[in-house]
């Protein structure tokens, strides 16, 4: 019995240790071929849809643009196709095209035009109305009627079928439209808004969030569900998903569900598996009916009647995998390739390269709290030039799972504790010194020192980075941000101090004693604005906290709050607030935005705003918000000459020459590619990679390139094509030329990028814990001296810690 | 043998792990340098952990013995009573209260604008006739800790009394008839008959109580955060803040440190009460 019991646990012991090993094996060799992307050059225009025609060729179309045909050659034939605007209509909100170039679109009306669309609209009837305009260009309204169609009822989605017959889907039902006479047939109920029209011979297949529905034509009725599609499209859809057959000629019979939620057993991906399949969909294409599903996560193929979906491009290794864009349409290509439309004028083709490997055999991860975009961007690059290596971005705080930065940080660290650490870290947010003092970041000496040496960094802001104890860099902004102010030149003209913005606050409140004088709705809007120019003060040598200027900065914040609350009575400011969210709800990062917080400030029924404090978030972009921020308060005040009234300048507050460091990155100690990694922070650091991200994704919020060349590549570019690029409608005919920044002005910010030398990094515990303080001391709750003393004795247990 | 699977368990799930964190206890974090026990005395000397040690026995000290006592008297005050069910019912509410409602709740109660200083307010200018009452910032003064045992005690009593309960159903009627014919008052039916034969709950009840100490951090924490006033930065604050900070050769001394404490507590609880069980 003992001896039975003693083989028992060596068999336990066996099992247990071979569970924690795992049981290893040989190293497995990875086939050949997977799907790539190459972007498409589109025709000048802002588009955001593709209607793709059984031939190859597309027509191309914006909410706001012309339409496009494109031929199968890929030639732009620009207005072949009859598309007129209408001068009635104000906003167009849904757009169908036909195979033949016929359209139709969903509009609301200008109402200050028409007295009887006024009076609709005042009478708070917000339908649509529709304009059809046939393939010969011929305009005519549209007004759908019929039984089993409610008038209150906006159809959200149109797609024609290969006939030429239009079918539409409001948010409750799918209906065919006689576009002769606008009878509307009710065909059957949906649960959610469909999303997605196609066909395949006489079935019509149409999409919510997570349901299809099947449609027989010929026959007039909805045949049976499809459990396997159903589940696919409920965990697929977040982010857009659009659909195409591999022909739509094809009458597909066979729609019952083999296996319900087979999906996930037949190992249809879902994002973790990355590029496994390895199949290219031009060997049997022609062969089996399809239905191709483009996602976030990746492209999908369904075979009619089947129960398995299958991957046959990772989103991770495509465009597919951008969170910044969202797909828009699929086109399914004769020769196995496939083209995918995003929003924001963007178009790839996908292709199968047989001389990829099918699976990266590198993987470069890349981590960082928040998402950002310039980072997954890089990462795409990188993915370009380097084939082999996957990039995986990951974040610890993703919009959909609500993570808060604790929980984040926490998960962060336990994989550092296990020994997983990411290769490469965006510390925006995070204590660089805890974590490079303990040994998780690299220094950054070595790869940083050639750029500096050739002077193709900016070596103040560079060197605002090096720690102080250990004397080392072990991280560098990729971009940063300037503190400036805008507002009549008579108030902050030779601005050098907290107390000088105070006194030009009391300066232009004597002058203007009603309304607001900063744009601050909330008391924390005016620690938003002043903090990042303070806080790199308020710790002495030693580490410790400076109570003095702590103090003088809570009397400083405090008195420009109650200048500003001066101009309203409570209720004014109660009614400020609840306007400013309902109608912009600006994020913290809008607020501290110069560019773009006197357009929300501007449009408001509460005044003027006289100054403005803020951060130069872009630079092209920026300067421009600047320039039209400036004619809309010269034209608030209805003053012409702008220059002579409006100005803006630098501003400090307790701290001089301070830059705003955003998109911070080190690479890891024990990261698992360190030679990668190194490649990457050089390709981060590239011009083309500041330059090309700002051509492509001119974005609020960005930053300015520490990259001296990349700054004055984006200064210097053709403002007129920058302009087309940004969507504007005619650049030409608008004013926005006008208010692209002067060589005069490029020096400026040259030269205020050569000062800056005192970095401010958000998120601190001591800004945490000074917003949170400070806020209670604008509303009356503390006294600045005791506010100032909460936060030492809260920061005097984090420095015992 | 029939031990085995639960004690592969045991040691697999906790004691491996815990060795584990006794070996970080002895090393450097980052490097994984040997140290000997520098971590043991840079915790010792750390202000933080004086102040977060300091606060956590305070609590317990007055949390704990309020606790059950508290629930002792209310189940006594229960014991023969015929609504008994339904007010012990009543009492576990707030047990299934969630925590965010719970810390909601007492921002609206405990703000320097809540309900509390609204009613002291004006109780002082209509009642007292003192027209200068001010409102206090409960969370951030000296009365977070009164705050933080109130809100401890309202979550706990419900439960404590059901165990109470349970320990006085247990014991045998009998003798207490027997003490009562023999003319036995009340304060000597408790002190020679209750008291005693409620020993072995007084243990079981004492060590919930320790645990849910704490647990009660997470209220803290959702109320006051992770650097709260001083007077309630507890040893769970520290441990937190540290992991944060990847102190994580810290956090293994002091887990090891408070490991030990605990089994001395454990280890000296339970031989008294074997004493007083042999006694009895």
């Amino acid at each position: 019995m003992m001896r039975k019991g003693r083989v028992l646990l060596y068999i336990m012991m066996c099992a247990m240790c071979a569970a924690l090993w795992g049981c290893g094996g040989k190293e497995e060799e990875i086939p050949m071929g997977r799907y790539a992307d190459r972007e498409v050059k589109l025709p000048p225009g802002t588009f955001e849809y593709m209607h793709p025609c059984p031939d190859g060729s597309y027509y191309l179309y914006g909410l706001d643009t012309e339409l496009t045909y494109v031929d199968v050659q890929g030639e732009s034939k620009g207005k072949d196709r009859n598309w007129e605007n209408n001068a009635n209509i104000h906003v167009k909100y849904v757009v169908g095209v036909s195979d033949e170039g016929a359209s139709v679109f969903a509009y609301t009306p200008r109402f200050w035009n028409d007295e009887e669309l006024e009076a609709l609209w005042i009478a708070g009837d917000t339908r649509y109305l529709y304009y059809y305009v046939d393939e010969k260009g011929q305009k005519q309204a549209l007004e759908p009627h019929g039984e089993g169609y409610e008038k209150a009822t906006n159809l959200n989605t149109f797609a024609f079928s290969p006939e030429g017959e239009l079918y539409a889907a409001s948010d409750t039902a799918v209906y065919r439209v006689n576009v002769e006479n606008g009878e509307v047939e009710s065909l059957f109920a949906t649960q959610e808004q469909v999303k997605s029209i196609v066909f395949s011979g006489d079935v019509m297949l149409a999409a919510d969030a997570g349901k299809a529905y099947f449609y027989d034509r010929a026959e007039g009725k909805l045949l049976d569900g499809n459990s396997t599609l159903d589940e696919f499209l409920s965990s697929h859809s977040a982010g857009g998903l659009v659909m195409a057959v591999s022909d739509r000629n094809a009458h597909v019979k066979i729609m019952e569900d083999n296996g319900a939620g087979d999906a996930e057993k037949a190992g249809a991906p879902d994002g973790e598996e990355t590029g496994a399949s390895g199949t290219n969909a031009g060997d049997d294409s022609k062969n089996a009916q399809a239905l191709y599903m483009a996602c976030r996560t990746g492209l999908y193929r369904y075979i009619w009647g089947g129960s398995v979906i299958e991957q046959i491009a990772d989103g991770q290794m495509t465009a597919l995998g951008d969170t910044q864009r969202s797909p828009s349409a699929l086109q399914v290509l004769d020769n196995g390739e496939f083209r995918v439309m995003f929003s924001g004028n963007y178009m790839v083709e996908m292709y199968y390269d047989e001389t990829l490997p099918a699976r990266p055999s590198k993987e470069l991860t890349v981590y960082s709290l928040e998402e950002n975009g310039w980072i997954r961007y890089a990462g795409q690059l990188f993915q370009k030039e380097h084939p082999d290596v996957l990039v995986r971005y990951e974040t610890g705080m993703d919009g959909d799972n609500a993570v808060s930065k604790e929980d984040a940080l926490k998960n962060l660290n336990t994989r550092l504790l296990a020994g997983e650490a990411p290769d490469v870290i965006v510390m925006d947010h995070m204590d660089i010194e805890q974590y490079a003092g303990k040994g998780v970041l690299r220094e950054l000496d070595g790869i940083l020192q050639p750029y500096l040496d050739e002077g193709i960094l900016y070596r103040n802001i560079v060197e605002g980075m090096r720690m102080t104890d250990k004397e080392k860099i072990y991280s560098v902004p990729m971009m940063v941000y300037l503190p400036l102010w805008l507002g009549e030149e008579m108030y902050l003209e030779g601005e050098q101090s907290l107390e000088d913005i105070v006194a030009g606050m009391e300066q232009a409140r004597q002058k203007h004693p009603e309304g607001a004088i900063l744009y601050t709705p909330y008391p924390k809007d005016v620690l938003l604005q002043t903090i990042p120019v303070c806080l790199p003060a308020w710790t002495k040598e030693d580490g410790s906290l400076d109570v003095e200027k702590l103090t003088a900065y809570y009397r400083a914040v405090s008195r420009m709050w109650e200048i500003d609350s001066a101009g309203f009575d409570a209720a004014g400011r109660e009614a400020w607030q609840k306007n400013n969210m309902e109608w912009y709800a600006p994020t913290d990062m809008d607020m501290a935005d110069i560019g773009s917080n006197y357009q929300y400030s501007a449009q408001q029924n509460f005044g003027e705003t006289w100054l403005q404090l803020g951060f130069l978030m872009t630079p092209q972009v920026g300067m421009t918000g600047i320039h039209v921020s400036k004619a809309n308060m010269a034209a608030d005040w209805q003053q012409k000459e702008l220059d002579d009234v409006v100005t803006y300048g630098a501003y400090a507050g307790q701290a001089d020459n301070v830059y705003w460091a955003r998109t911070i990155v080190g690479l890891c100690e024990q990261g698992k590619e360190p030679k990668l990694a190194e490649e990457y922070m050089n390709l981060l650091l590239s011009d083309p990679m500041m330059r090309k991200w700002w051509l492509d994704k001119p974005r609020n919020h960005s930053g300015l390139t520490i990259r001296k060349d990349s700054l004055g590549d984006i200064l210097d570019i053709n403002n007129i094509e920058f302009g087309q690029t940004m969507g504007f409608k005619d650049p030409t005919g608008v004013n926005y030329p006008d208010f692209w920044p002067t060589e005069e002005e490029k020096q400026w910010l040259y030269q205020m990028m050569e000062d800056a030398d005192c970095c401010y990094r958000p998120g601190t515990m001591l800004e945490e814990c000074a917003t949170e303080v400070g806020v209670r001391v604008l509303e009356g709750g503390l006294t600045p001296e005791e506010g100032a003393r909460e936060v030492e004795r809260k920061m005097a247990i984090e420095m015992e810690e | 043998m029939f031990l085995l699977p639960g004690l592969a368990g045991v040691m697999l799930f906790y004691l491996l792990p815990f060795l584990e964190v006794v070996r970080r206890s002895f090393l450097q974090s980052g490097n994984s340098a040997f140290v000997g026990i520098d971590n043991y005395r840079a915790v010792w000397e750390n202000g933080a952990f004086v102040l977060a040690v300091r606060n956590t026995f305070l609590y317990m000290a007055v949390g704990v013995p309020l606790l059950m006592g508290s629930s002792l008297l209310l189940s006594l005050l229960l014991r023969n009573l015929r609504l008994r069910r339904r007010l012990v019912s009543a009492m576990l509410l707030p047990m299934a209260v969630p925590a965010a409602v719970m810390v909601l709740t007492l921002q609206i109660l405990i703000d320097r604008q809540g309900v509390i200083n609204g009613v002291l307010t004006k109780a002082a200018e209509q009642i007292m006739v003192i027209p200068a009452f001010e409102a206090i910032d409960y969370l951030n003064t000296e009365w977070a800790l009164v705050v933080v045992v109130c809100s401890f005690l309202w979550k706990n009593t419900g439960y404590m009394v059901i165990l109470w309960l349970a320990g006085l159903a247990a014991l045998p009627k009998e003798v207490e008839e027997a003490a009562q014919v023999d003319g036995a008052n009340r304060w000597q039916n408790w002190h020679y008959i209750i008291r005693p034969g409620l020993s072995g709950s007084f243990f079981t009840i004492g060590m919930l109580s320790v645990l849910q100490i704490f647990k009660s951090y997470r209220e803290v924490w959702m109320v006051a955060g992770s650097y709260p006033q001083e007077h309630i930065y507890f040893l769970q604050h520290l441990l937190q803040n540290w992991y944060l900070k990847l102190e994580f050769d810290r956090m293994a001394a002091l887990t090891v440190i408070m490991s030990l404490v605990l089994l001395v507590v454990c280890l000296c609880l339970q031989k008294r009460l074997e004493q007083r069980e042999e006694n009895f």
